[in-house]
């Protein structure tokens, strides 16, 4: 899940080069060094935060899996997973 | 031309505090100007990705900037100066070294090497009909161990064409291939030593280009699990592992990293010499690995405490 800008994004933590790896080399390390993109550590991949398409490295042009995101009325950062909602939950302030 | 294998990997980077962190975190101990060095004194080397110093980077924008290969002697130094010369640039640096490149665009150092040679034991395993090999009252292991990686083992790239790939380091560099993966690419290994491979060839499209991983080996499979689990719970995601693979036999443990690449962990290699005759195989998931692990968090088959009694 990554913030920017007033917008709340969330992507499946799987890299669309191999498809059944996680992105980040230290947990929670998802973004370059710029903050500008999320980054797979294994193959140096960079995907656009706001549309989750692979804009630099071996899968250029493959897009990250998004997922449906919301705020709701107690202002929580509600996503859904496998078609349920709110199984992760975060203080949007936060 | 007695090539030994890869000496030092040089890495151009934004990020040079965590690249720091990582490799102190995954072993190596610190030399200075950014030199992170196994115990044999093989090595990687973190530096600016600006540093003017360094290479031109490729295209892709892979951040390994340069391979620099360990060999023999000043003789092999001269030759591989008078071969490579014949249809490029050969720079002789400030130190001695000599500086150009492969067929790709990947840059090459050669060095006379630094290698220093170690002597250590490796992992001992008893076991019936075999005398023993680690001695009476000699533990085989201790929990809170941090081993130490004791030598560059092998790099892999990917490459637009292996190919045109696998005839430049053969024909001009005299590698031998060991093994191969049909379509994909070549296991080589240099004259100068054993080892099944110390370079791997993964064809890929162009804008790939890059560096897939590299590696150093451990005492034995052990280790590599030792040293692999000290990283998970140090916060260091993996890639790929722990398991065995098939071509080589070495054991593995791979580790996403800062330097956009992976960093493994590998032991107990096998070793091959003019006899050998390559084996060839389709890449997937059995050709590649005799078997592979997870890594979970410790656990134990028990129940909650006994009740004491009058309970
Ligand atoms: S697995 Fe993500 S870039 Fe290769
Ligand atoms: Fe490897």
């Amino acid at each position: 899940m990554v913030r920017r800008e007033g917008c709340v994004y969330a992507y499946h933590d799987a890299c669309p080069h191999y498809g059944d790896t996680t992105l980040p080399w230290r947990q929670d390390a998802y973004l370059d060094p710029s903050g500008e993109h999320i980054m797979c550590a294994a193959h140096g991949a960079l995907f656009e935060i706001s549309t989750g398409r692979c804009v630099s490295g071996p899968c250029e042009g493959q897009y990250l899996t998004s997922m449906p995101v919301y705020i709701n009325d107690a202002d929580e950062v509600v996503v859904t997973l496998n078609g349920t909602d709110s199984q992760i939950r975060s203080d949007s302030s936060s | 031309m007695n090539i030994i294998g890869p000496d030092t990997l040089v890495f151009g980077v934004e990020d040079i505090d965590n690249c720091t962190q990582f490799l102190l975190d995954y072993g190596l101990e610190p030399a200075g100007n950014g030199r992170f060095e196994a115990l044999d004194g093989t090595g990687v080397v973190i530096a600016s990705k600006d540093d003017p110093s360094l290479p031109a980077p490729l295209q892709s924008g892979s951040m390994l900037r340069k391979t620099i290969y360990g060999v023999a002697d000043q003789s092999t130094l001269a030759a591989i100066a008078d071969e490579l010369g014949k249809d490029r640039e050969v720079t002789v640096l400030n130190d001695g070294t000599l500086e150009t490149t492969d067929d790709f665009g990947f840059a090459l150092g050669f060095q006379v090497t630094v290698r220093k040679p170690l002597s250590l034991s490796a992992e001992q395993v008893n076991a019936p009909g075999n005398s023993p090999k680690r001695g009476v009252n000699e533990v085989g292991v201790h929990s809170h161990a941090e081993p130490k990686p004791r030598s560059l083992s092998h790099v892999v790239y990917f490459v637009p064409d292996s190919v045109k790939a696998e005839a430049f380091y053969a024909d001009r560099l005299g590698f031998v291939t060991s093994d191969r993966f049909t379509g994909v690419g070549p296991f080589m290994r240099p004259a100068g030593t054993d080892d099944h491979h110390t370079l791997f060839l993964i064809q890929t499209p162009p804008h790939m280009q890059g560096c897939e991983h590299f590696t150093f080996h451990m005492g034995g499979p052990t280790e590599v699990i030792q040293a692999g689990t000290n990283m998970v719970n140090k916060g260091y995601e993996s890639f790929w592992g722990p398991g065995r693979h098939i071509f080589g036999s070495n054991w593995f443990w791979y580790f996403k990293s800062p330097m956009g690449c992976n960093m493994e962990y590998d032991a107990d290699m096998d070793l091959h010499d003019d006899q050998w005759v390559a084996r060839e195989a389709t890449l997937g998931a059995d050709a590649s690995q005799a078997f592979l692990l997870q890594f979970r968090e410790k656990w134990a088959p028990m129940g909650p405490p006994p009740k004491t009694s009058g309970q």
